[in-house]
């Protein structure tokens, strides 16, 4: 059974918890394509997080089509994540990006934070995505 | 629209010529809610949770639990008092069959038992033997074999270590992921709950300051810094400011659009209540689901 | 006492005070077993009426006789029978209901499927037929070990003691204590207070009913001529009556005491100006007065209990949506 693991000092929301590690599991194969995954219950009396926190992670991982839910049955895994192959042209890009960035003089701290900036510019709409506290300049939920 | 597990209209609760315990409580709990209920000591908690289980008779206002009066609800309510009583000389069956023996319609003695079984404890042991923490294992193992549709739990996890507290914690959730059960739960310490809640209801001085979703409640207040006096945030009420530096922070519901040489973020639960404790002056603020329905 | 049949707030009632009623039950087997024993004694060695020379030998367990013995116990057991009801009363005021709500176990027992009014009304139902058990019960233990002694000397029915313990009066004391109990549990809230006042209101209206109850029923009259100060009334009392007033009268029927009238007036009593004697008097109690004033005496405590136990719901509803 896949289990759930919360870090209540990361700062990170509990529901994106949940869902980034539902993702990982399916980038790393434990999860799979008619998996199911734990109920609601399962994962509360594990876990002791409030059950509609799960809830909320599931009907974003259903909404991201990743899963689905079958009434009375449960949540079930529809879709694997396979994660980039390492030689895809994708990877062979970024390589070589990196080496680049490298003889520009880059540390790598200062790589980390381009490559964050612009996952954020490109990936913004992903709500999952967004850190737990953003910044806002105006009244409003921004979801 | 989901029913009401409580609903308060101007409640208050005065003991003998001391001040008011709760003073003019109005809210609406809806139903399947985990709601924590945070305040200082003396606050008001115990008496509301006391009033709710029907202990005690308000002496302003009206109260209904679970859609009728808490004395007609009594079946459908379980509720572990602060100082879990238990009698004495009982053994922990006895204590035990003592609920099935009160509650012959509900009672379900194999989820009580396996409560009590979690955390390592004799059968036979007499609850005077017990320490603190398996007290509270035995009162919450009672309430929970009612099988009720409302837990009222007044500081149910003081006494406990972290081990049981997460383990008990997490039975509570499967219960009401399973049933819907609609808890309530008291505490001075608002990190106990934080993960566990999704609702709240700040009381403190005897009145309930901020009540409604939890995500509604922190959404409805920003976090602002910046190089300008704290009147400058006139148009928008003003929790709690304070200077910084050569600027101000402070905590802020917001009333139009924030000016931009304001810098917001999204507070943590733990600021909205620090804030609204230090700051008695705040109005309170119910969110629309926390507010008690008028009749039309 | 066994709990398997019992069911809801009675068997916990039962199995919080489980070694309270094995007490009860191994002291009432044990007064029973010993008036048993008396009473064997009693007949096995009977009063020896010619001890030829000297005092009598100690004959039964270093008292005179096996009768002399039954009729001290019997004596000391009527004394203690009036002690019932303050017992009773003190284990339910302080123990059966203070104590659960001292130490807030009542929070308990209210907030499960069964009403307040309904704890309550257990709890009295409870102690109630527990005390009237026990006071039947060691009534009959009485009367068993007194029954040939009743109406010897030192054992007349009127007596304070022997009256109590040998009629109804003793059940309704009982129930009386059960309810003033329950009552001064619920407001008082403190176990020691609520037993110790329990004690005094219960021993006070023993006291009190025990110095009216021969005002309950009106005296049987009889009197006569007489002109002489010669006590003719000894020979109109019946057998076994209870004389509660006696002495002569003057020509104006004025009653008074012969000797403290006549030749003169002494201290503390009161005369008439006429003091000739014309006839005598006597007012008494027959033995059948005995059951009226029992049946007026217990409507009277039952009463008494009634108001108790509809204050003690009143405080309940008070105090409880």
């Amino acid at each position: 059974m896949f289990a759930y693991r919360i870090d209540r000092r990361s700062g990170v929301a509990t529901y994106v918890q949940l869902v980034q590690q539902t993702k990982q599991a399916l980038r790393l194969g434990l999860l799979e394509p008619g998996d199911k995954l734990p109920t609601a219950r399962e994962v509360v009396e594990a876990t002791a997080i409030n059950p509609n926190t799960v809830l909320k992670a599931y009907r974003e991982l259903e909404r991201e089509g990743l899963v689905e839910a079958r009434r009375g049955l449960g949540t079930f895994v529809t879709k694997s994540l396979g994660s980039a192959p390492a030689d895809s042209p994708l990877h062979g890009e970024l390589s070589r990006w990196a080496e680049r960035a490298r003889a520009a003089g880059l540390e790598r701290d200062d790589v980390a934070a381009l490559f964050t900036a612009v996952l954020e510019e490109q990936f913004t709409q992903q709500p999952t995505d967004r850190p737990t506290r953003p910044k806002r300049t105006a009244k409003g939920d921004p979801a | 629209m989901t029913g009401s597990a409580i609903e308060a209209a101007a409640l208050g609760k005065t003991y003998g010529r001391r001040g008011p315990a709760l003073d003019d409580c109005s809210f609406r709990l809806p139903t399947g809610r985990i709601c924590a209920v945070v305040g200082p000591n003396g606050a008001g908690k115990s008496t509301l949770l006391a009033l709710a289980a029907g202990l005690a008779r308000p002496t302003a206002g009206r109260l209904t639990v679970l859609g009728t009066t808490p004395a007609a609800a009594r079946a459908r309510i379980a509720y572990v008092a602060q100082d879990k009583p238990l009698h004495p000389q009982l053994s922990i069956a006895d204590t035990l069959r003592l609920g099935a023996e009160l509650n012959p319609d509900r009672w379900d003695a194999e989820f009580a038992q396996r409560v009590v079984e979690e955390g390592e404890l004799d059968p036979a042991a007499r609850v005077r033997t017990l320490s603190g923490g398996q007290r509270t294992r035995v009162a919450l193992a009672l309430a929970l074999g009612k099988r009720a549709e409302l837990l009222l739990l007044d500081e149910p996890m003081a006494d406990l270590d972290p081990l049981a507290r997460h383990q008990l914690m997490g039975t509570l959730m499967a219960q009401a992921a399973e049933h819907g059960t609609t808890v309530v739960m008291s505490s001075h310490i608002v990190g106990e709950l934080a993960d566990s809640c999704d609702h709240l209801l700040l009381v403190s001085g005897g009145r309930i300051r901020l009540g409604g979703p939890i995500d509604d409640l922190v959404a409805a207040h920003c976090l602002v810094t910046g190089r300008r006096p704290a009147a400058e945030l006139a148009p928008h009420t003003v929790v709690e400011s304070r200077a910084t530096g050569r600027g101000t922070t402070a905590l802020i519901r917001p009333d139009g659009p924030i000016a931009a040489d304001w810098e917001a973020q999204e507070p943590s639960l733990e600021d909205l209540l620090l804030a609204h404790l230090r700051s008695p002056g705040t109005p309170a603020l119910l969110t629309p689901e926390a507010e008690r329905k008028v009749a039309r | 006492m066994s709990t398997a049949t019992l069911k809801g707030p009675r068997w916990v009632e039962l199995r919080l005070h489980r070694t309270a009623l094995r007490t009860l039950l191994g002291a009432v087997l044990l007064a029973a077993a010993v008036t048993a024993f008396l009473r064997w004694g009693a007949g096995a060695y009977p009063p020896v009426s010619d001890c030829g020379s000297g005092p009598c030998e100690a004959t039964f367990l270093g008292f005179p006789d096996g009768e002399y013995l039954l009729r001290e116990a019997m004596l000391k057991a009527s004394h203690a029978l009036l002690l019932l009801p303050l017992a009773v009363g003190v284990f339910v005021a302080g123990p059966f209901v203070a104590r659960e709500l001292e130490s807030g176990a009542h929070k308990l027992a209210w907030t499960q499927s069964v009403t307040p009014v309904r704890w309550l009304a257990s709890r009295l139902t409870t102690a109630a037929a527990i005390g009237a058990a026990v006071a039947l019960t060691l009534m009959a233990v009485f009367r068993f070990g007194a029954a040939d002694l009743l109406g010897s000397s030192n054992m007349h029915w009127a007596d304070r003691g022997m009256y109590e313990a040998s009629g109804p009066v003793l059940v309704a004391y009982c129930l009386f204590a059960v309810a003033v109990g329950t009552l001064t549990g619920l407001l008082v809230r403190r176990t020691l207070l609520a037993a110790s006042l329990t004690g005094l209101v219960t021993g006070a209206v023993l006291a009190l009913l025990g110095s009216l109850r021969w005002q309950l029923v009106p005296v049987t009259q009889a009197s006569g001529p007489t002109t002489t100060m010669e006590p003719l009334w000894i020979k109109a009392l019946p057998r076994g009556a209870f004389m509660t007033d006696s002495g002569v009268t003057n020509a104006a029927g004025e009653r008074f005491v012969a000797r403290a009238c006549i030749p003169d007036q002494m201290a503390h009593f009161s005369c008439p100006s006429d003091t000739r004697i014309t006839g005598w008097f006597l007012d008494y109690h027959p033995r059948s007065h005995f059951w009226y004033t029992q049946f007026i005496e217990t409507g009277i405590v039952l009463a008494l209990a009634a108001a108790a136990v509809w204050a003690a719901f009143l405080v309940l509803r008070r105090r409880t949506p």
